[in-house]
């Protein structure tokens, strides 16, 4: 029903999109990355850009290893032993390998936020969850501390639902609040990549659409690494869309090729619900 | 005969279902009886004999020779100043420890190794406790027979309780906290302060408490140790008028407890002093409950902050 109103936004911002293709920096350039958990190859191969604010979607059937792809982007496997990367993820515009066994873990995620699938929050006060981020980084500065949480609460449009109870329990919010604070929360710490895994999975369609609102009204600001499975949100939200399958990249391009003319079969096949 | 799925009598066999849930009910009931109206009944004799003594008088008088005038107050002084010194001393290196073992060691024999000593440590008989204490703190560091080394077996002897029940509370918090602190760029030590300790505290202090609620009651390792069953005095005050203002003296003052008393009232021949054990007995309960009470409160309110 609200299929020609997407496909309007689509093909209204495409132009622009297009436009700024061939002059577009990017945030991070993956080239030729592998992961392994212990002898299972996850992820083989892939390379692709990530494109300085704009949102890019990954896409692609369960265990296709999208969420491994996108764990990778801060290192989240560390925490786990017998895990190992091949390649590289070059962070702009830094220039670093972040992928690198001599670049910190902590260095990498205090550069590069992330959203859980499930909401997370610390068992703390909603102000004490969005400054975490600033506490682990040693702001304490109470001004400076204040405006962040102020300012993120607002980026992810709960601030007005929560500016009246910034010191009760996080854990009391409902799900999707507990999402927004958890995005509130990646916010605050102004990262220059933010990824976001599935985030309004356990979450109703009311909900969705405001995370999904919020997230475009990033756009102009952050760079977005979202992993979906649900490919009407990739067609809504995103500017560029990467298809994966069975831990290789099968195709990469703007959102709007990729759910119209796609160049591989498989694609098609997946996007058109043939299997997946 | 049933022989598939369509020929069962449905009807009939709700009706058996339910005659094994009566039957099982009704055994929990009567075995739960037992058991409540058994501790019911020992607390009301108890509570009943001994009432009557618990006046101020008894709370405020030292023991006496004379039935009529023996009183509690160096026991209630003793044990409350021992309790202190046992929380002081378990908390903290029994949540420091659990959190290690849980949180920093490695996987690997040396670490299981610990566990299941932990484990085991904490079934030894409390007499123990109070052998190794005897020989260690009061003769080989020589410490005397005092507040302190009460506190310390106690210590001691409530630690694996307090490890255990560390780790189960620290091994209950869900991967994806952590993740989310490790994901803002958090270190370790970080992740334990942002979301481990905060979400494993009602655990913890319910471990704290049982502990302490098991030390509270304690006799032989505090008889071990040679706790003075006739106190007549009261161990110097914490608190000096003059600078620095705090006095540790009281730690090696010799003292006595709430359980020695009553085992040495309760081994006189004299059956008044009986009474007094009993009365005894109930204001042991009674502290027993107040800190548990306590512990429910601090719960309730860490609950609300969540």
């Amino acid at each position: 029903m609200d299929n020609p109103d997407q496909q309007a936004t689509a093909e209204a911002e495409a132009p622009a999109a297009g436009d700024a293709t061939s002059s577009q920096r990017s945030r991070a350039e993956v080239r030729d990355l592998s992961f392994w958990y212990g002898e299972f190859q996850a992820l083989s191969g892939i390379s692709l850009p990530v494109l300085d604010r704009q949102i890019t979607a990954l896409i692609g059937a369960s265990g296709c290893g999208k969420s491994t792809f996108l764990r990778c982007f801060n290192r989240m496997h560390d925490l786990y032993p017998g895990n190992r990367y091949q390649g590289e993820i070059n962070l702009q515009p830094e220039n670093v390998n972040i992928i690198s066994p001599s670049v910190s873990a902590m260095w990498v995620r205090l550069h590069v936020g992330m959203v859980f699938q499930k909401p997370n929050p610390f068992p703390k006060s909603i102000y004490d969850n969005v400054a975490s981020g600033l506490q682990i980084r040693g702001i304490r500065k109470r001004a400076v501390v204040d405006d962040a949480v102020e300012r993120s609460l607002k980026q992810a449009a709960l601030w007005d639902e929560v500016k009246d109870r910034l010191n009760t329990p996080a854990l009391d919010l409902s799900g999707g609040q507990q999402q927004r604070l958890c995005i509130a929360r990646a916010l605050a710490t102004e990262p220059e990549l933010l990824l976001l895994d599935e985030p309004t999975s356990a979450l109703d369609p009311i909900a969705t659409a405001k995370i999904e609102d919020l997230i475009t009204d990033l756009r102009s600001e952050i760079t977005v690494l979202i992993v979906t499975h649900n490919m009407q949100q990739a067609a809504r939200i995103s500017d560029y869309t990467a298809f994966m399958h069975l831990g290789e990249l099968v195709e990469y391009d703007e959102t709007d090729t990729i759910f119209t003319s796609p160049s591989s079969e498989r694609t098609s096949d997946y996007i058109t619900g043939r299997f997946g | 005969m049933a022989d598939g799925v369509r020929d069962i009598d449905y009807g009939s066999l709700i009706r058996r279902n339910r005659r094994w849930d009566l039957i099982c009910a009704g055994a929990g009931l009567v075995v739960l009886m037992v058991a409540v109206l058994t501790l019911l009944a020992l607390i009301l004799d108890l509570a009943v004999t001994g009432a009557r003594v618990i006046d101020w008088q008894f709370l405020t008088s030292y023991p006496s020779r004379n039935a009529g005038e023996a009183g509690i107050l160096s026991a209630w002084v003793g044990t409350t100043a021992v309790m202190i010194v046992t929380a002081f001393l378990s908390i903290p290196l029994g949540v420091m420890a659990g959190l290690y073992l849980e949180e920093y060691a490695p996987r690997n024999w040396l670490t299981d190794l610990i566990e299941i000593n932990v484990t085991n440590l904490a079934g030894v008989p409390s007499i123990i406790y109070g052998l190794l204490a005897l020989g260690l703190f009061v003769y080989g560091l020589n410490l005397g027979q005092t507040i302190l080394v009460a506190g310390m077996v106690l210590a001691l002897l409530i630690l694996p309780v307090i490890i255990v029940s560390t780790r189960e509370a620290i091994r209950s918090i869900p991967q994806e906290t952590r993740e989310a602190s490790y994901g803002l760029g958090a270190d370790q030590w970080q992740t334990v302060r942002l979301c481990v300790l905060p979400a494993a505290r009602p655990g913890i202090l319910t471990g704290a408490i049982v502990g302490l609620s098991r030390a509270i009651g304690e006799t032989a390792p505090v008889i071990t140790i040679g706790a003075l069953t006739f106190i007549a005095f009261l161990p110097p005050s914490p608190v000096q008028s003059g600078f620095p203002f705090l006095s540790f003296e009281w730690l090696n003052t010799p003292f006595t407890v709430m359980p020695i008393q009553m085992f040495n009232w309760v081994s006189r021949p004299q059956a008044e002093f009986h009474v007094t054990a009993a009365g005894t007995g109930v204001v042991l309960l009674a502290m027993t409950l107040l800190m548990n009470a306590v512990a429910v409160y601090i719960r309730y309110r860490v609950r609300r902050q969540r």
